[in-house]
């Protein structure tokens, strides 16, 4: 997948909503590619980042 | 023709055969607690600190050049009397006990990891500081209502945002993305701000959409969706109340019926597409360890098929009876069982397939259908957290008359059934679109879902997916730091330092709505429910504001308006009531008319079906 698969925008009501899934478009087919994501972006750096983070990530109990 | 939702939107009722008496229009909302750090270079990560942040972001929505109505913060300038006042009324809130909270205690259970799995809830959200303090004071539990139409407000120490009201789901995950837009902009003011009174230039503010911190604390991402009265009360059916001498409390005995048994099933079935992906377990009878990986961050939460709480015990089906519309004729489902999503494709059906579900039930498809589809699961509750745990999507989970079933099979005869719905009922082009993509997620979680185009979007396949690279490239363990680490930065929303940005960004997550219309939702109220008015009162007329809710307007004429239906007060019946830019003696004059000659129908109606309120 080599760009980024987008979606027509519909109308705002309910009416109109592009029907998508029967658009046989390229980009929402797909490349077959499986996610082997950071073979091609790199997010090493974020992980390094927050790993102080998610050593001490406590929450209040919520909801 | 059967009516749909834009009979409702042009204010015509048709009358319809079907076994419930009304066509309630689908209105949905979302409402998303987000999880907040504050990283000082004294004190660390504190959770009180967290809760001074809250305030601190929140309230920096005042300083975003913003229409909102809001609670005397224009000037966010706190003298030192009213930190002193803020600071005694600390001091007098009964700290938080144990003793207050026997249910929780009774499942505190340490393990050789020293965690406690426990739900133990701490509910003095008072933050520590005299300026957070002052900001809790002033802002009060409503917060701010903004000019699209949404909620913006500190709840349990977290920072919450509401979306206003739509028919659409697609405008929903606008609306949602855009309220991540608005958090994020006050994050980075409040980051500053706090960063001046902490004299800690080097202060960070971390906001993360997700549902849990690992430890056994969990926070919101729940759904609303408008039901009529008859189905919610199928669904939510309290059959009599218990008053417990020990506890003194009052408890009310749910029915759990073949309509909330249903809805149960959908629920514990739907988290393989609605889940946002877990690393460990926070179930209190596991440790953390024993599961590396988990669909759902939710699902350990849910400690019974029914109840009304939404802090401790959580119920898949919560009973909360505030309809926030018409008492006689509208009811809103709660739903407090759902993942907070990042996806843009995970949130469309989510609230997609949750609304066609309902919808179903309202018609009785569901009901009719042929099958194993409305034999309730033989124990929902194991079955929900058997889903979650269940990578390969071929768990059996028994029924109540001894045949069994997996999440994904009892999907797709819902998704079967949907297509037929959306056909049969000519419903608008969007609910099509959903059914379709429905379809097409199933078929790919059936097959490889790693190399799905629609599957390998969802929340959980791509954080999957992710941990798996990770763990293979680096060498690691499931249980390592990493992927906690991981899997916290794909939640982020702040995009320099979140991994779902980054594979966004890329083109490696594909979205569902446009830029473009996220950025109108930011300041504009979706058009088609009584958000427009909403937002449309608070852009021209804020100065004649005395308070504002979800279903009403006080103004300082001594006025009162009440918005009993989600749908009146939309875009196509304002618009031409501010045409000529009125006062607002007219605009007031214009308003009461138009509801005055809205609102007979309902009564006419569903007169006969009135009943007295229930207590929620």
């Amino acid at each position: 997948m080599s760009e980024q698969q987008q979606v027509q925008r519909p109308e705002e009501t309910t009416a109109a909503v592009p029907d998508t899934a029967k658009q046989p478009t390229a980009d929402l087919t797909g490349d077959g590619d499986d996610l082997d994501l950071d073979d091609v972006i790199d997010i090493s750096d974020l992980v390094e980042q927050s790993r102080n983070l998610a050593k001490n990530f406590k929450q209040r109990g919520g909801q | 023709m059967l009516p749909t939702t834009k009979d409702f939107y042009n204010n015509t009722l048709i009358e319809k055969e079907c076994h419930m008496a009304t066509d309630i229009p689908m209105v949905m909302g979302l409402e998303t607690e987000y999880g907040i750090s504050v990283d000082t270079e004294h004190a660390g990560l504190g959770h009180l600190e967290a809760s001074y942040g809250s305030y601190e972001v929140v309230s920096s929505v005042s300083k975003l050049n913003r229409s909102l109505v809001d609670r005397g913060l224009e000037d966010i300038e706190i003298d030192e009397h009213e930190e002193a006042e803020a600071q005694a009324d600390q001091r007098r809130a009964v700290p938080f006990t144990d003793e207050d909270y026997p249910l929780s205690r009774a499942r505190i259970r340490d393990d050789d990891l020293n965690w406690r799995p426990t739900q133990k809830i701490d509910r003095n959200t008072r933050p520590s500081t005299p300026r957070g303090a002052a900001l809790r004071q002033r802002m009060g539990f409503t917060g701010f209502i903004l000019e699209n139409g949404a909620r913006y407000y500190v709840d349990m120490g977290h920072p919450e945002m509401s979306t206003p009201e739509t028919l659409n789901p697609y405008t929903l995950v606008a609306a949602q993305k855009a309220g991540d837009l608005i958090v994020e902009e006050c994050r980075r003011i409040a980051e500053v701000s706090m960063g001046v009174h902490a004299r800690d230039r080097d202060l960070k503010i971390h906001i993360h959409r997700n549902n849990s911190d690992g430890q056994g604390n969990s926070y919101a991402g729940h759904e609303n969706y408008l039901l009529s009265v008859d189905l919610f009360e199928e669904i939510v059916h309290c059959m009599s109340t218990l008053y417990d001498r020990a506890s003194r409390r009052h408890y009310r005995v749910f029915r759990e019926g073949p309509t909330t048994q249903a809805v149960a099933k959908f629920f514990a079935t739907r988290q393989i597409i609605t889940g946002s992906g877990k690393v460990g377990s926070e179930k209190y009878d596991e440790i953390r360890n024993a599961v590396p990986y988990q669909i759902s961050q939710r699902s350990d939460f849910m400690m019974r098929i029914v109840g009304v709480s939404t802090v401790e015990w959580r119920g898949i089906i919560n009973t909360r009876n505030q309809p926030l519309a018409d008492y006689a004729t509208m009811r809103r489902l709660h739903v407090i069982c759902g993942d907070s999503n990042m996806s843009e494709l995970s949130i469309y059906l989510k609230c997609g397939i949750t609304a066609l579900f309902l919808k179903m039930m309202e018609h009785g498809y569901i009901q009719r259908a042929s099958g194993d589809l409305m034999t309730p699961l033989f124990d929902a509750l194991t079955a929900y957290h058997t889903v979650s745990r269940d990578l390969g999507l071929n768990e059996r989970l028994p029924l109540a008359n001894a045949r069994t079933t997996t999440a994904l099979e009892t999907q797709i005869r819902f998704c079967e059934l949907a297509q037929t719905f959306v056909r049969d009922m000519g419903l608008a082009p969007v609910w099509h679109d959903i059914a379709r993509k429905w379809e097409a997620v199933l078929n790919g979680l059936t097959h490889n879902r790693a190399k799905d185009p629609w599957a390998k979007n969802l929340d959980w396949v791509v954080k999957e997916q992710l941990l798996q690279n990770f763990q293979k490239r680096h060498g690691v363990g499931p249980t390592d730091l990493s992927c906690r680490a991981l899997a916290l930065a794909y939640h982020d929303i702040n995009p320099d330092n979140s991994v779902y940005h980054r594979l966004f960004s890329n083109g490696k997550i594909m979205s569902i709505v446009t830029p473009e219309d996220i950025e109108r939702l930011k300041r504009e109220p979706p058009s088609d429910t009584r958000a427009w008015l909403r937002g449309e009162v608070i852009k021209r007329y804020p100065g004649n504001i005395v308070d504002l809710g979800w279903d009403y307007m006080f103004f300082n004429n001594g006025d009162f308006v009440e918005m009993k239906d989600p749908v009146v007060g939309n875009k196509e019946q304002i618009a031409p009531l501010l045409a000529d830019n009125p006062s607002f003696g007219v605009f007031y004059e214009r308003m009461k008319l138009l509801f005055a000659s809205i609102t007979p129908w309902k009564t006419e109606l569903h007169a006969a079906r009135a009943r007295p309120p229930r207590r929620s």
